[in-house]
């Protein structure tokens, strides 16, 4: 574990829920850092604790043990502790758009919020700001005026992005970022961060279920099961050559279409009735 | 969603009119409203018009004695809804009564509001033991019989328009509380509640742009169910005599033109309408503001 040139450090995270049926410990001492610019994918199946891992980095749920660093210096897990330089740093974007935005709040506003509430002193540029948001978006300002439910589901996702940039992050957080769009938008907003990454020198936490996003994406991936991290490493080490049985069993699991080409045999549907 | 193809910079051409409108989005156009709101507005609206302008239309006091009692509604011309046991106009009397039915009825539900949202948020947003401690008071108050409640705190504070006010005010907030603290509970789950607060957002802020605003919507269905039945009470209580007796109320009209229920029962009947109205037209708003807001669930 080094954290001396990591971007983010994480050292034996747990993080517990008291549900009606006792406790339950979504994520259990799980280390990992992400380096400068690159992209992390954390995968495993639903309910691995992969994005309750992601939002106890982010501050959204406490964590019950574990520490954190930013650029080697301490990251309270209570955001009300962290400054504002160190909030900044960490954007997040949220699987489901539709509630990742107040309804009743206009793109603008939606976009304004984190320099309100981020920004010590006045921004004598804070009102252009969110149209500068949506430039790198790729959205034009005629965006502004408009309520998140009149965006379709890519429009919204780019909206989440311009929110997780306002405060020119060196981390993006992104929570199946992706997952909930039709294949032809998840290619648009894959493209738009990996270009996002490269100009600006991001790094990607990436939280996915999907293994062709991440062969496209990541540097390193990480697994998750039940809470804990099997493996990590570099793409290649983890798809070629599997530490763990759940890893290969996972990476066996995708169907692939080279996988079926040539023995694919359609099969007449029988007429009803018959049999 | 087509156009964001590649690099090009996407411009809004046709939104997706998807059916999570924004509330005030909702709200606009005439068009789209159910029958029922229509129709109920259409009557409050009268009634409050008949309210504003019963001083004008009948300046004296209503409790003047202007004729023979008895009178049939249309046997004299004048008095075109006849007069009660002590010949006083009942036309006069039943706008004079409007005037405080719907008064009593519209600050006793803003009181209730106030008190049942602000318990609510609080309940909802900060769980634990203000939660319980809150929801338990709520309880206490759903248990005992409003109207009862409403009685006994209308003898020990004395008839006047603020007790009343207070008195059905106090009896009625439960229901809101519960409404919005489920809301709450829902709400503050939500990403864009939990991110706000990630940024530094503090309870008061997250609470009044992001929660209170987002909840308000049943509010304002329950709050125009809230004020037919604070109408009715107000009735209920006016006609036990438990009301500002130097107010007319269409509770206190029934109550007077008891003793004569066979022999005249237009005096009954006549206030009596004038609540089943009133009460109709604003359950109708209620089921037509709940059609409006909430276009998935039609109850």
């Amino acid at each position: 574990m080094t954290t001396a040139s990591s971007l983010l450090s994480a050292q034996g995270v747990s993080v517990s829920f008291n549900g009606a049926r006792g406790r339950v410990d979504a994520v259990r001492d799980v280390s990992l850092d992400i380096q400068p610019g690159e992209v992390l994918a954390v995968i495993g199946e639903s309910g691995s604790g992969k994005s309750t891992l992601a939002r106890a980095l982010l501050g959204m749920v406490p964590m019950r043990s574990g520490q954190l660093h930013l650029d080697g210096e301490h990251l309270a897990a209570d955001t009300r502790r962290r400054t504002l330089a160190q909030k900044r740093r960490i954007g997040m974007i949220f699987q489901d758009s539709a509630a990742a935005f107040n309804p009743r709040f206009t793109i603008e506003r939606i976009l304004l919020e984190p320099f309100t509430l981020m920004t010590s002193g006045k921004d004598p540029h804070k009102a252009q700001r969110p149209a500068e948001l949506l430039d790198k978006v790729r959205l034009s300002s005629d965006f502004l005026s408009r309520y998140p439910h009149e965006l379709s589901g890519g429009q919204r996702q780019r909206v989440g992005i311009a929110r997780a940039l306002a405060g020119d992050p060196d981390l993006l957080i992104c929570d199946e970022a992706v997952s909930a769009l039709d294949v032809s938008v998840q290619a648009q907003i894959l493209n738009l961060l990996s270009d996002l990454q490269e100009e600006g020198g991001l790094s990607l936490l990436f939280i996915t279920h999907d293994l062709s996003v991440v062969e496209y994406l990541a540097d390193r991936v990480a697994v998750m099961f039940r809470g804990e991290l099997l493996e990590t490493g570099s793409l290649s080490e983890v798809f070629d050559a599997p530490k763990t049985d759940y890893t290969h069993r996972l990476l066996q699991a995708v169907p692939r279409l080279d996988d079926f080409a040539g023995d694919l045999v359609g099969i007449a549907p029988e007429p009803l009735g018959r049999s | 969603m087509t156009q964001t193809e590649g690099s090009a910079v996407a411009t809004p051409d046709r939104p997706t009119r998807s059916r999570q409108h924004g509330f005030l989005a909702r709200i606009r156009g005439v068009a789209v409203w159910p029958l029922r709101l229509k129709l109920g507005l259409v009557v409050l609206l009268v009634e409050v018009l008949a309210a504003v302008l019963a001083s004008h239309l009948y300046p004296g006091d209503p409790f003047a004695m202007v004729e023979i009692p008895f009178l049939k509604p249309g046997e004299m011309s004048g008095y075109p809804l006849g007069t009660d046991l002590m010949g006083r106009d009942i036309a006069a009397q039943l706008l004079h009564g409007a005037r405080f039915s719907l008064l009593v009825g519209l600050a006793a539900t803003l009181i209730a509001t106030v008190v049942g949202v602000t318990i609510g948020l609080l309940s909802g947003y900060f769980g634990g033991v203000i939660d319980h401690s809150l929801m338990r008071l709520t309880e206490l108050f759903q248990v005992i019989p409003h109207f009862l409640l409403a009685i006994t705190l209308v003898s020990i504070l004395g008839a006047t328009l603020g007790n009343i006010i207070i008195a059905i005010g106090i009896t009625s907030w439960p229901m809101i509380a519960r409404l919005v603290r489920a809301e709450t509970l829902i709400l503050r789950e939500l990403d864009y509640v939990k991110i706000s607060a990630v940024m530094g957002a503090g309870t008061v802020r997250v609470i009044v742009t992001h929660i209170l605003p987002n909840a308000l919507p049943p509010v304002v269905v329950a709050a125009s169910l809230l004020t037919a039945s604070a109408v009715l009470m107000e009735c209920g209580l006016a006609f036990l005599g438990l009301s500002d007796v130097s107010r007319v109320s269409w509770g206190g009209m029934i109550g007077a033109a008891r003793e004569a229920l066979l022999d005249a029962p237009y005096m009954t009947l006549i206030p009596g309408a004038a609540i089943v109205l009133t009460v109709m037209a604003l359950s109708l708003i209620g089921d037509g503001l709940n059609q409006l807001l909430n276009p998935r669930g039609h109850a």
